[in-house]
């Protein structure tokens, strides 16, 4: 008997495993009735029918009971099928499981998806009473519909707070605004919005929003939250790229793969999320492979949601539960950027970097020349490096190196290397090239074992240390020693050893930054046996305590080495001078990941990294039937280079274009065609005018992918001209004016309302770039980031420019909705809390600013009442005060003076939403 | 416990409604009040995929901290959590394991070569004797032998299992339900379902450690991707809220005169937006905070407690440390009497102070949880005890959880234990739970879960279960996915439950 899928399988699991399986729960992410998933695999992610292999097919071993645990259905949940059924399930399969195309369900239609479907330009709309611009056009069909009307076209005050807030971020001046409501040129208006569009100030706003996607930020997150040293140059980079208008599939490209387009600080896009540092990892593989596999995730969860519109988090786990994406498209992406670690590598492109490579080049000469006198003069030497000690000494074979520490302090060695001329950079040290390490301990924590000084790794958590803090010192006991014995012997003429790399060169605002360094080794020696057996020590060193502000001297009263006489100390202090400069000529470290080989990347069980399954090369979105030509062996920077030029070729991948025509509307009009900007998927918002998206997406591809030329032909319309005026009737039909029968007025972000304080109390200080204005003190490692001063002279930059640290409120802007940075924000909430009240009634910045806004107006208007009130209102709210305001706030000023005027308008709802 | 409708009178604005109740305003100003169409909903993006059978709250946006029907008849209406930070061995207080006595100082087979820290040692012994106590006999230790005596108005899980061993991903983990950062905490989960019934102080209060915060800061309260109306508000007996009190140079008539100019501008401005409800929810919310501005010092005011309860709490005595834990203790009380909805009360911090930070006992198991147990015992007794007495824990759930527990060994060549992930105890008290009991159990040395192993996702569903919310059903639409508490596991632990 053939089995007939619609006539004996489709009622049989309907009646079975439908109520939890199917439309209405999806328990383990799992469906009978959705074709794709019943042969792909639910959250699992295997497949629960095997054609043509009913004894693997794991829905027989279900529901036959042969795992008590997966017994399906359930006890108590229905009753265990009858073995005919089973057998009626097991012949459909062992058949080959034939389910028609026709019987797919709705959960199937995706891949015919709106958002994934080929992007084509729409004819705009043919209207009987033409109205405004193309856009206008579109709206117009929609309102049409309705029965709904746009609004008259604001007033010039309204529309010129409107677009100068939109596009730069600031309210336009009194004297802005007189000229621009006597202008009586018919072109008034463009000339504002070119103004608007040309000013570095468009940057500085329109920046922000893409820096809230990738949730960017100056620290790591997690317990220690260390600050990334030079992450700004990304800020500064994106602001950049605004302000120059680079055509935006550029800018994508860049923030892929800048390392490979000259332009290494964009490349920060990717490491943007937060991550967990090895030392609160942990020893524990599990632990050290799933804090791995959460950091590719953050750099897919920036890609995804502000670039591809497709959620892939899902996917980590088991097939996209919505949408075409199968687990395996979350490891094609993982695979794209297998090579990327989180960390520092060298700014190559920094802004003077020509003439730092020359200069470099120069001191290095300079250097090398000083060195070969010092050889000359002296058996051994030591040198200084910012972020470790480089001991020198005639060349010799060495078949083993001991290191004796004759400092009692506690020391600590996280990596120790050794190179000989003959062998260059090859550090002859490491136990991957078969050296091994043995210290002379009683005891030593797994964590403080000598290996780590071989390891190849830098950073604190795996070093060895010459005693723990909470040993007592013992002046009898030997002085702690470690050897390096290689493989074979080698002629070697230095040892380099780094202490704490990390704090020296990676972060910054630690109280105790040198703390390791300060009591890390000082004094020690270097000994070498050959093959012949014999010790002989080659280096005898005894430097000056380093003593950092803040961080512990290191004792003293050990036996000094001979010291160097005064020739060889003049050498070695002209080699550091030299040293210093060369090494600040170096190019700078920028937080923007480094980059390493990619290993093989499999798709993990349930997302589990201690499940790996199959094997995954690095590619797009199957739904898209994309096919990058990657394998497992593809280099690191070849994958990213074809994972851009896809996400950035309308032809293979029509997603990126809508997505960003989408994310310029939302900041103009405050609310997007697509309602989730992160989520074009099925669980996200359907378009609310899908032809003018198109329409606009393609416009934009056919402009040179030009943010400046969409976002001009958007606050050029006629919509976005329009009155915010209510009305009634309309918002009986639409109340979130969602069609634009009016612009929809809003609150304006954190970052406004900060700004805009600052500007019209003449306190903006309007420097661009560079590293941010501090609000915090310094820390210790283990501690949270303090506020110290979020409102003195130092701080009266663009909030912008506000170092920020993951997780932390900033005590006055973050309860106004500014991310945090901890997850991805494609959008942001907007609330109104108590706190912002009293952050903003109470807070010193108010209070400061309210006090600098009425110096200023007493400036400009001198000492009569009535004209500083005026010019109060014309600085604050751009107008004039009606009689019944005037009146009450001449009382106010009677009795409380001009600076409680200031502070009343700045915590107006007038000067906190945009009409 | 009853919510004020209205602050204390103001002088009457000088021109333009009053705003003593803008449901009022609202209907003189715009007619529209009532408007079905004007309740915007906040929760999200109430278009979207809400899957069969979640619900989103309605929220309406001049109102977010409105009271809300829970999803059924809660058992609990408030809930204090005490977090113990750092990680709290439970085989030193809660979980009595006889076999480490007859096992210690032996490395039976089974124990790993390694755990989160490092190598490991030896079986080693708990550090205080355990008793029984109360009528139900449950064997507590005399480290914490105050919070001992009320074990009979507990219910205490023994197989309660982290999915991290590490502090700042375990705190995530237990409050947030997920290990990395940026998730709505349960108290945002909390007020975002239910509002809260006193308008005049914050729907939910973080009352951190005197020493500091915890080690993943505000995550712990924090509102993630939920509207920041719903983030905790951090304040304690010692640390007033920030820019709670006017500024100092500012008089309190010349404040109040502000405040009225300000009302006054606002509604001025609001009769050319009749209806606007996020006008009317911005000028709401300086009321609120006018309110806040009364309400928050009177309920941090512990002057006002009498001299026995500073006793029966220990302010005066003890290490300071101690006595500024019990004036957060005694300020816990207070403010659920008050009827803030979720109080989370902190005892342990990311810094440090007079040589400890919190719980934690790498160095020293005896030596770090006895200084510990001092600051801990004798408030949280009295905390207990006091809420007990006056009838709070009828509507009150106590929850005492930690991130997660301690091994049985020792570290090797060491006195600590190091952190376990996988046995750890927690115990809940007061409404809706079955008192004097016990649920699960660890194997013979508390270092897996043996029965009934149950996870964080379990815990926190049942604290939503007691407050009449369905975990599974309690969600926010966040970037593609219907986000919850309990990502996509947890089932209620029914068993704890009276």
């Amino acid at each position: 008997m053939t089995v007939d899928y619609e006539r004996d399988v489709r009622p049989l699991l309907a009646a079975s495993c439908l109520d939890c399986h199917g439309p209405k729960k999806q328990r383990s992410d799992f469906r009978v009735d959705v074709k794709k998933i019943v042969f792909a695999g639910g959250a699992g992610g295997l497949p629960a029918v095997v054609p043509g292999k009913s004894a693997e097919s794991p829905l027989i071993h279900y529901v036959a009971g042969l795992d008590a645990e997966m017994q399906m259905p359930p006890a108590g949940k229905g009753d265990p099928l009858t073995p005919e059924q089973i057998g009626i399930l097991r012949a459909w399969i062992d058949q080959g499981a034939a389910w028609p195309e026709h019987a797919t369900t709705a959960g199937e239609e995706s891949a015919q998806w709106w958002s994934l479907l080929p992007l084509a330009k729409p004819a705009v709309p043919t209207l009987a009473q033409p109205v405004g611009t193309p856009v206008d056009a579109f709206l117009e069909a929609k309102r049409a519909e309705k029965k709904l009307t746009a609004s008259p076209a604001a007033d010039r005050r309204t529309l010129l707070r409107r677009v100068a807030i939109t596009l730069n971020g600031l309210p336009p001046t009194p004297d802005e605004i007189e000229a621009f409501v006597g202008d009586p040129d018919p072109r008034a208006y463009e000339k504002i919005v070119d103004r608007l569009l040309a000013s570095p100030r468009f940057g500085e706003r329109w920046a922000q929003f893409w820096l809230d996607i990738v949730r960017w930020s100056e620290t790591n997150g997690s317990e220690s939250n260390l600050y990334r040293k030079n992450t700004w140059p990304y800020r500064d980079y994106v602001i950049r790229a605004f302000n120059s208008d680079l055509p935006f599939d550029r800018f994508i490209r860049e923030q892929i793969a800048g390392d490979a387009l000259g332009v290494d600080e964009a490349t920060a896009f990717l490491v943007s999320g937060g991550f967990v540092h090895a030392a609160t990892v942990g020893r524990e593989e599990p632990a050290i492979r799933q804090a791995r596999s959460d950091r590719l995730d953050e750099t897919i969860q920036s890609v995804s949601a502000s670039l591809l519109g497709m959620t892939m988090a899902c996917a980590r786990c088991h097939n996209h539960k919505f949408d075409p994406i199968p687990q395996k498209d979350y490891y094609a992406l993982a695979a794209v950027f297998q090579g990327l670690e989180y960390g520092h590598r060298p700014w190559r492109n920094a802004p003077d970097a020509t003439a730092r490579a020359a200069r470099a080049d120069s001191l290095l000469s300079q250097f090398n020349a000083v060195r070969d006198e010092l050889r000359a003069a002296t058996p051994s030497w030591t040198e200084e490096w910012p972020d470790h000690l480089e001991t020198r000494f005639a060349p010799v074979r060495a078949r083993a190196v001991r290191m004796t520490f004759v400092q009692p302090a506690v020391a600590v060695v996280e990596e120790f290397q050794i190179f000989g001329a003959a062998t260059g950079e090859t550090n002859l040290a490491l136990a991957a090239h078969g050296a091994t390490a043995r210290s002379f301990k009683p005891a030593e924590a797994l964590m403080r074992e000598v290996g780590n000084v071989i390891d190849g790794k830098f950073g604190q958590t795996f070093a060895w240390r010459t005693r723990e803090a909470s040993e007592k010192a013992d002046p009898t006991a030997p002085a702690p020693r470690f050897e390096i014995e290689l493989p074979a012997e080698a002629a070697i003429d230095r040892v380099v050893i780094s202490s704490d790399r990390e704090a020296l060169a990676h972060t910054d605002y630690l109280i105790e930054p040198g703390k390791a360094t300060a009591s890390g080794p000082r004094k020690y020696r270097v000994e070498v046996r050959g093959d012949d057996g014999a010790w002989r020590e080659v280096a005898h060193v005894d430097l000056p305590v380093r003593v950092v502000p803040g961080g512990r001297a290191a004792a003293k009263n050990a036996a000094p080495a001979a010291p160097p006489n005064e020739a060889t100390r003049a050498l070695l202090s002209r080699l550091h001078a030299l040293l210093r400069d060369y090494t600040d000529a170096l190019p700078p470290p920028v937080f923007a990941g480094y980059f390493v080989p990619p290993v093989k990347t499999h798709l993990f069980g349930r997302g589990d990294p201690m499940a790996p399954r199959e094997e995954v090369v690095p590619n797009g979105l199957t739904a898209l039937r994309t096919d990058l030509k990657l394998t497992s062996e593809s280099g690191d920077q070849e994958r990213r280079l074809a994972y851009a030029a896809w996400l950035t070729d309308p032809q293979r991948n029509p997603l990126t274009p809508r997505v960003l025509a989408n994310r310029l509307w939302l900041h103009v009009f405050g609310r997007g065609l697509v309602d989730t900007p992160g989520d074009f998927g099925q669980a996200g918002s359907s378009p609310s005018h899908p032809e003018l998206l198109d329409w606009l997406a393609s416009e934009f591809i056919a402009s040179g992918w030009s943010a400046k030329l969409m976002i001009r032909q958007l606050v050029l319309s006629a919509a976005f001209c329009q009155s915010s005026a209510p009305n009634a009737e309309a918002e009986t039909i639409d109340v979130d004016a969602r069609l634009l029968w009016r612009f929809p007025p809003r609150r304006v972000e954190a970052e406004v309302l900060r700004n805009a304080t600052l500007a019209v109390a003449g306190t903006l200080d309007l420097t661009m770039g560079g590293p941010g204005f501090r609000i915090h003190a310094d820390k210790r490692r283990y501690e949270g980031w303090k506020v110290v001063d979020n409102f003195g002279p130092g701080t009266w930059r663009r909030l912008i420019y506000q170092e920020n640290m993951r997780g932390i409120d900033d005590r006055m802007f973050t309860a106004f909705d500014r991310p945090e940075c901890g997850q991805v924000t494609p959008k942001r909430t907007v609330s109104t809390t108590p706190l912002q009240a009293l952050n903003l009634f109470n807070g010193d910045f108010i209070v400061t600013q309210a006090e600098k806004l009425a110096e200023r107006v007493q400036r400009e208007a001198g000492p009569d009442v009535a004209a500083q009130i005026k010019r109060i209102f014309a600085l604050v709210h751009g107008r004039a005060p009606t009689a019944t305001e005037a009146a009450a706030a001449q009382t106010l000023v009677a009795q409380d003076r001009l600076p409680a005027l200031g502070r009343v308008l700045l915590n107006t709802n007038e000067f906190a939403f945009i009409e | 416990m009853k919510p004020h409708a209205h602050g204390p009178a103001l002088a009457p604005a000088q021109f333009g409604p009053r705003l003593l109740d803008r449901r009022d305003f609202l209907r003189t100003a715009g007619g529209l009040a009532g408007s079905v169409a004007l309740l915007r909903l906040l929760a999200g993006d109430n278009l979207l995929a809400s899957t069969a059978g979640s619900v989103r709250p309605q929220i309406d946006s001049d109102q977010p901290y409105a009271l809300r029907a829970p999803h059924f008849e809660p058992k609990a209406k408030q809930v204090l959590v005490i977090f113990c930070v750092g990680a709290v061995s439970h085989v030193d207080t809660f979980d009595y394991k006889p076999d480490l006595f007859k096992y210690d100082g032996q490395k039976p087979p089974g124990i790993p070569a390694v755990t989160f820290e490092g190598p490991t040692g030896n079986i080693a012994k708990p550090r205080w004797e355990f008793k029984p106590r109360g009528q139900s006999g449950k064997m507590v230790s005399e480290l914490l032998p105050n919070v001992a005596a009320l074990a009979d108005d507990m219910c205490f899980i023994h197989s309660l299992t982290s999915s991290t061993s590490a502090h700042p991903q375990g705190e995530n983990f237990l409050n947030t339900g997920f290990t990395l950062e940026g998730f709505p905490s349960l108290g945002a989960w909390v007020t975002y379902a239910l509002g809260t019934a006193n308008q005049q102080l914050p729907a939910f209060v973080a009352i951190n450690d005197p020493r500091g915060k915890p080690r993943s800061g505000k995550n712990n309260w924090g509102s993630g991707f939920l509207p920041a109306a719903y983030q905790g508000t951090d304040f304690s007996a010692a640390r007033p809220l920030a820019n709670l009190g006017r500024p100092a140079r500012i008089s309190a008539e010349a404040d109040r005169r502000a405040k009225h100019l300000l009302e006054a501008f606002n509604a001025e401005h609001a009769r050319k937006f009749p209806g606007d409800t996020d006008l009317a929810g911005r000028i709401a919310s300086y009321e609120l905070a006018g309110r806040m501005q009364m309400s928050i010092p009177d309920v941090t005011d512990l002057k006002s407690e009498p001299a026995h309860v500073h006793q029966l709490y220990g302010t005066d005595t003890g290490t300071d440390l101690k006595k500024d834990y019990a004036k957060n203790c005694i300020l816990a009380r207070r403010l659920l009497e008050q009827g803030v909805r979720v109080v989370q009360l902190f005892n342990g911090s990311d810094a440090q102070a007079n040589g400890i930070s919190n719980w934690d006992s790498h160095a020293n198991i005896e030596s770090t949880h006895a200084m510990q147990a001092e600051i801990f015992d004798q408030p949280t007794a009295a905390l207990l005890a006091d809420m007990k007495q006056r009838g709070m824990l009828k509507d009150t759930l106590v929850v005492r959880c930690t991130e997660f527990g301690r091994m049985p060994f020792l570290q090797a060549n060491g006195t600590g234990r190091d952190h376990n992930p996988d046995s750890f105890t927690c115990w809940l008290m007061g409404a809706g739970v079955k008192a004097g009991t016990s649920f699960g159990a660890s194997d013979n040395f508390g270092f897996k879960a043996a029965q009934d192993a149950s996870t964080l996702y379990d815990f926190n569903a049942t604290i939503l279960h007691l407050l009449g919310l369905d975990h599974e059903r309690l969600t926010y639409y966040n970037n593609g996915i219907e986000r919850r508490l309990t990502n996509v596991h947890g089932h209620v632990l029914k068993q704890m439950i009276a």
